[in-house]
């Protein structure tokens, strides 16, 4: 009710979105100028813009994009994508969660990353732990030989794909994953029982690079489904959907391949551990601890 | 027409009723009406389908005993075996059929099997076996004893690597320690044995369409002896993995043991399975009663129906143990639960198709000449190639 006041209010100018960011970016670097270099306190403008230092979280980002630009430069046969999870900085935000189910535009039922908490300790000495959980894109994956109609294989790449057209929706894959990291895709919708099914839920998804338009009854829906790196960002040059967004910088992604990526510099961490090693899954998904 | 029959095909036909709803359920609305999620995936049809497929091989068993191996005693018994093991592979087959996601893909099945997946190899099984079993309908109503004899061997061979091989569908899965067995295949197969038997046994009490003479006392002692025999193997076969795998204490294999016994659903494993389909048909078999046909024949229903408990109680309790014990919490979901109970739908639908097999066979058995008089037909056939000779 206030916002519409406002709206029709004629003493109040109407701020355009552009207007808005514009204003607000001038004096977010108006503010930062100042705290960054006092004595030039009336400088504003881009020139004053503070740098990001060179071992800054945002730098960590920028690194692992450019490892994915470079990586895709290379041959498919000569990638191996790779993704390790920093468990002390992850804080249970579940933004990678989130951001996955709308980059994927997942239906009720379907997640990919699920971010699995545990309550560790005894009052007063308690604390939690969060261990997200993405496809693990294995080495050996125990889902792809039960496969009774070769619809998922490991790409040259890594990345254990599903094809959505050739899945019979049997199930066997599920049970035969050992980090329940598939679900199966009911052909339910967020508005089902509602009068009207909403625009989001219709938007196609670009899964392994093609889009998917969601009826209820035609693929994916009918089929398993699975985290695959967001493989269709990382064709256009992106990082995860994951990736970007995780607000403590604790997911990192590249290419193993590349001695120079970030990735391979956190896979020689010797504080790292992979989920249910004993089983001989390989996974390409490391965990820092 | 049996009196018998004349009871069960109204029964029947109501049963289908159900399936009839449950089927434009499932056709209508897809899989927003079935109870089972992702951490779960397989639900009641499943159970069943692994189960009716064991009976169909369990049926075939008694077929091979007298074509292949001459048992004279199951002389009658054989000429229902086939029908019950077609029958039952047919109702196995139709619910695995309705469980896929994609239903009409069924057929990539055939054009793009995988080799290195048993469920693919299975399937190109059950095809082989299902002709087998056709094969064997034809050369029984032309009395042909050489083919007959030749299909017994092929078929029991296909029994012998489905019945084992749907136990290894469950084995080969690392990612579910309560399933991951060398010794589930060969439970599969002897619990196949039994609950087919079993079933053939009820049949052939229910329906019985000759006399109380030598021959029917024959293959009621066999029967008799084969269905102890059968659940004494059983038995050792059950406490052998529970012992070994219980001891052990690896905590998932304890966990899905716990909720067997103790869970929400303990009735099926100490009322159905054990007292119902075990200790109950044992002491009927075993007691100077169990030489009488209605005793071995109730007998026979126990054990099929604590063996269909059993089915459910071993797919189940596998899935229902998460991968990491709060993975559930970490996303909530009705279809993200370890939590199943089947629903409206499955049961209708799980019901019907029974129904329809059941009638199937009883439909068979009254309409089919060779099934229906064998005992006239065969004395007549013989007597028209004699005439023709």
């Amino acid at each position: 009710m206030k916002v519409s006041d406002t709206e029709s209010s004629p003493a109040v100018p109407s701020l355009s979105r552009r207007g808005f960011l514009q204003s607000a970016t001038a004096i977010a670097a108006g503010i930062a100028a100042t705290a960054a270099a006092p004595t030039s306190a009336g400088a504003a403008g881009r020139a004053a813009l503070p740098t990001m230092p060179a071992d800054g979280p945002q730098n960590l980002l920028l690194r692992m994009q450019g490892d994915v630009q470079r990586a895709m430069g290379k041959p498919i046969a000569e990638r191996r994508w790779a993704m390790a999870i920093d468990l002390r900085k992850c804080i249970g935000c579940s933004a990678c969660t989130i951001a996955c189910v709308a980059e994927n535009k997942l239906p009720p039922g379907v997640v990919y990353r699920p971010v699995i908490e545990e309550e560790v300790g005894e009052y007063p000495h308690v604390s939690r732990k969060f261990i997200p959980r993405p496809c693990m894109q294995c080495e050996n994956p125990p889902c792809v030989p039960v496969c009774p109609v070769k619809a998922t294989y490991a790409r040259p790449d890594g990345i254990v794909e599903i094809d959505y057209k050739a899945c019979i929706g049997c199930r066997y894959c599920i049970t035969a994953c050992p980090y329940g990291a598939r679900t199966a895709d009911f052909g339910e919708f967020y508005t089902d029982g509602t009068p009207k099914r909403e625009a989001y839920e219709t938007q196609p998804s670009h899964e392994y690079g093609q889009p998917w338009t969601r009826d209820g009854k035609r693929s994916p829906a009918g089929n398993a489904r699975k985290c695959h790196f967001c493989v269709h960002r990382l064709e256009a040059g992106m990082l995860p959907a994951c990736v970007t967004t995780c607000v403590g910088y604790a997911t990192f992604f590249g290419d193993m391949n590349d001695p120079e990526s970030l990735i391979h510099e956190m896979a020689g961490k010797p504080n790292i551990m992979r989920l249910k090693e004993e089983l001989g899954t390989k996974p390409r998904v490391f965990y820092l601890t | 027409m049996l009196k018998a029959s004349k009871l069960l095909i109204p029964l029947l036909v109501v049963a289908m009723g159900f399936g009839v709803v449950g089927l434009w359920d499932r056709l209508a609305y897809g899989k927003a009406h079935l109870a089972f999620g992702s951490y779960v995936p397989w639900g009641l049809w499943v159970g069943l389908y692994i189960y009716l497929v064991g009976v169909s091989g369990g049926a075939f068993l008694l077929a091979f005993l007298h074509h292949g191996l001459g048992i004279a005693a199951l002389r009658r018994v054989a000429r229902y075996a086939v029908p019950v093991a077609l029958a039952s592979l047919g109702a196995g087959l139709t619910l695995v059929l309705l469980d896929l996601g994609q239903m009409g893909r069924f057929w990539y099945l055939f054009v793009r099997s995988s080799p290195s997946s048993l469920l693919a190899w299975m399937v190109w099984v059950y095809t082989i076996y299902s002709l087998v079993l056709l094969a064997m309908l034809v050369a029984m109503a032309r009395e042909n004893r050489a083919a007959l004899k030749w299909l017994a061997f092929a078929g029991f061979a296909l029994v012998v690597t489905f019945g084992g091989g749907e136990g290894a569908l469950f084995g080969v899965l690392g990612s579910k320690p309560f399933w991951n067995s060398g010794i589930l295949p060969v439970r599969f197969l002897f619990s196949a044995f039994l609950s087919g038997a079993a079933l053939v046994t009820f049949a052939m009490v229910l329906f019985r369409r000759w006399p109380a003479d030598a021959e029917a006392e024959a293959a009621g002692v066999f029967l008799r002896r084969l269905l102890l025999a059968l659940l004494a193997l059983n038995i050792v076969l059950e406490f052998a993995e529970i012992s070994v795998t219980l001891y052990t204490g690896l905590p998932a294999v304890v966990e899905a043991y716990r909720l067997v016994m103790f869970g929400p659903y303990w009735w099926v494993f100490w009322v159905v399975q054990l007292a119902l389909g075990l200790v109950v048909p044992v002491l009927l078999l075993a007691s100077p009663a169990g030489a009488r046909p209605a005793v071995i024949g109730l007998a026979g229903l126990l054990i099929a129906i604590g063996y269909a408990g059993s089915k459910q109680n071993l797919v189940l309790p596998g899935l229902a143990i998460p991968e990491f014990r709060t993975l559930p919490e970490a996303f909530v979901h009705a279809r993200l639960t370890v939590t199943y109970f089947p629903s409206a739908t499955e049961w209708y639908l799980a019901v019907g198709i029974v129904a329809a097999a059941a009638l199937a066979f009883v439909v068979a058995i009254e309409v089919l000449p060779f099934l229906k008089n064998h005992e006239e037909w065969g004395a007549a056939k013989r007597a028209s190639r004699r005439l023709a000779a």
